[in-house]
């Protein structure tokens, strides 16, 4: 059972959810990359202490997020590009399938190439797009105001 | 002049004269021929010979009579005599001259001679008896022979002038036939002679054609020859000059095909270069986010703490320097990545509307907190008429981020207490200059201070201004940078004026807004 699953069914309980403003998932191959962000977000709840909490999940697995998967859980779901299995924007379509008002970032250490992505994922918007590496405070302020 | 040694001029000049000689021959048979058939005065002068005959029988008849004298039966036998000569010689009669009588009628003019000749006989004998024994003979008699002679020479002569009717009506038919015989000939050597000028000028409608077809791109013709002439050599050079041509394409295919194959080789070799670039920067910069992240995660836990002691401060410049050093790698990482998307020519812009005073505002923030134990500061101002309005601009906001940290961390580098940035808008681009209190650019430096490697700083690399450069050019922008207070040969770019006894170097660049 991996840290994903942990907190979900830990977070699946009514009590804690209420305890949090938005509840996210970080999906990335890299399970140094997930504790950090995950880290550093909570961190930024306790620093705040504006009851703005923000539940933060992450998954190094997308065929492990999918198995589960109910909507209406997240508010955001970040997706790295680069994923075991299947590319973050097949997730991201997979994802969308179950709950179409999940708001979707995309992260990637390299750069995009808009053109061809709408040719080959002509549904997916790139709205939301963050470039590894991220201060812990770009992070947060993105995702904030992606949530507002 | 040169001499003629045409083969050509020569078949055509042989042509000419054997249809001449045609021609001059043919008209000198017929002249020939018509001369020979016009019989028509020998026919008239023979016919004579009966009226003159029969004159003198009655000159003759008279004389026996006694009504006529001798002088007058001789001027009649003189008439005939030289009617008969002149017939066979030719000469001056009547007015005509006419031409001496055909060897072939000869026998038959001999008869007629003979027969004047028995007549001539007779009345000189009887002229003589006459005369001596005053008509002693039988005057009936003597006219009855006489009329028997006359009718002998009529009749000869009679016979002549047949003879010679049925010649001329022959001669005259033969002319036909000579006629249409020639103009047969005439007409089947001018028939030839097409023939002859058609097949010597083949060549020059079959090189038509091919010329025609070698227009369209067809360049697979050949064109038959034979023959030694001046066609035949032009042929040959032409079926030489297209053999050539195919050869040299086909030559020229088989180059393009490897220099096709050549390319598409370096064609793989870039991308190959270009993917493995792409994933080393992804895979350098990839364990960069734990690092920075966490070394922050661990600041700002230091930082949150309710006591903090010595080590604790120790501990938050400690990581302060990890996440510098994080982020000056994370620079150079991008600098490579540029540096080689900018050598193969695919740096791609992702552009964006956005407003460059926001853009600058940011990338000052960012660094007045890394500055903020230095003593440099950072003043912004806009000469931009109105502050709130911003001035939007069309371009990849990244690389323009990029762009303004790498001339802003210059002009820190170099700077000697303070730094002054303005952002202005132009007809139609926005300029932003960036002005430091330095030492200024070195005049050797100056003139190739864009170029791959070149740097004003002892422990620079040369790249950022290269990388700068070619972001802004790819926005359709320019940059440039000069000294001040200004050099008397420097271009006037700037409009800062404002410098008073400082010294220093101003970096400029202007994008185009977005419309």
């Amino acid at each position: 059972m991996n840290a994903y699953e942990l907190t979900r069914d830990h977070a699946a309980t009514v009590e804690v959810r209420e305890q949090f403003w938005k509840r996210i998932l970080i999906i990335d191959d890299d399970p140094d990359v997930t504790v950090t962000f995950k880290v550093g977000i909570e961190d930024t709840n306790n620093v705040d202490n504006n009851k703005k909490k923000i539940a933060v999940d992450t998954s190094n697995d997308p065929l492990a997020v999918l198995s589960g998967f109910k909507p209406f859980f997240y508010d955001l779901i970040l997706i790295d590009i680069r994923l075991p299995h299947m590319n973050g924007f097949e997730l991201c379509e997979k994802i969308l399938a179950v709950d179409i008002n999940v708001k979707i970032c995309f992260m990637s250490s390299g750069e995009i190439n808009r053109e061809a992505l709408r040719e080959i994922y002509p549904s997916i918007s790139l709205g939301c797009f963050i470039r590894k590496p991220v201060t812990i405070d770009d992070l947060v302020n993105r995702i904030r105001s992606e949530l507002d | 002049m040169d001499k003629i040694n045409s083969r050509i001029l020569l078949k055509i000049t042989l042509l000419v004269i054997v249809e001449i000689i045609l021609i001059v021959s043919s008209f000198s048979v017929l002249a020939f021929f018509s001369q020979q058939s016009s019989l028509g005065n020998t026919i008239n002068i023979a016919g004579k010979n009966r009226f003159l005959a029969t004159n003198l029988l009655l000159q003759t008849e008279k004389y026996l009579d006694g009504f006529s004298s001798t002088s007058q039966v001789a001027a009649a036998i003189n008439g005939l005599q030289f009617n008969i000569v002149t017939l066979k010689q030719g000469g001056i009669i009547s007015g005509i001259d006419l031409k001496p009588l055909q060897s072939n009628l000869l026998e038959m003019w001999k008869t007629i001679y003979q027969n004047w000749n028995v007549y001539k006989l007779s009345f000189t004998r009887v002229a003589l008896t006459h005369q001596l024994r005053a008509r002693l003979i039988d005057q009936p008699l003597a006219q009855m022979r006489f009329e028997s002679l006359a009718y002998n020479l009529v009749n000869a002569s009679d016979r002549l002038v047949t003879q010679l009717g049925i010649q001329t009506d022959r001669n005259s038919q033969n002319l036909m036939q000579l006629q249409i015989l020639f103009a047969i000939l005439i007409v089947g050597i001018l028939v030839l002679i097409l023939y002859l000028v058609t097949r010597m000028l083949k060549p020059i409608f079959d090189l038509t054609q091919a010329t025609s077809k070698l227009k369209k791109g067809n360049f697979d013709v050949t064109v038959r020859q034979k023959g030694t002439d001046e066609l035949s050599i032009l042929t040959e050079s032409f079926n030489s000059m297209t053999a050539s041509i195919r050869r040299y394409m086909r030559d020229q295919s088989e180059l393009t095909q490897k220099l096709e194959e050549t390319n598409q080789k370096l064609n793989n070799n870039d991308k190959l270069k270009n993917d493995f670039i792409s994933i080393a920067a992804h895979e350098l910069r990839a364990p960069l986010q734990p690092i920075l992240g966490m070394a922050e995660v661990l600041r700002r836990r230091r930082t949150g703490e309710e006591k903090i002691n010595t080590s604790g401060k120790e501990d938050i410049e400690y990581l302060d320097i990890i996440i510098r050093n994080a982020k000056r790698l994370l620079r150079l990482e991008q600098n490579i990545l540029d540096m080689t998307k900018i050598e193969s020519k695919s740096l791609k812009l992702d552009k964006e509307r956005f407003d460059m005073i926001e853009k600058i505002t940011n990338v000052i923030n960012d660094f007045s907190n890394d500055l903020s134990k230095e003593k440099i500061e950072l003043v912004f101002t806009s000469k931009h008429k109105s502050q709130s309005e911003p001035i939007l601009v069309s371009a990849d906001k990244v690389r323009i981020f990029e762009v303004i940290s790498n001339l802003l961390s210059n002009a820190i580098k170099f700077t000697a207490n303070s730094d002054k940035k303005n952002a202005e808008k132009r007809d139609g681009e926005a300029v932003v200059n960036i002005k430091d209190t330095g030492p200024g650019i070195k005049s050797e430096v100056l003139p190739k201070l864009f170029s791959k490697f070149v740097t004003n700083s002892p422990g620079g690399t040369g790249v950022g201004l290269f990388i700068s450069k070619n972001i802004i050019e790819a926005h359709g922008g320019k940059i440039w940078a000069e000294n001040y207070p200004k050099d008397s040969n420097s271009n006037s770019n700037s409009n800062s004026n404002e410098s008073g006894n400082e010294k220093g170097a101003i970096f400029s660049f202007s994008l185009p807004l977005a419309k």
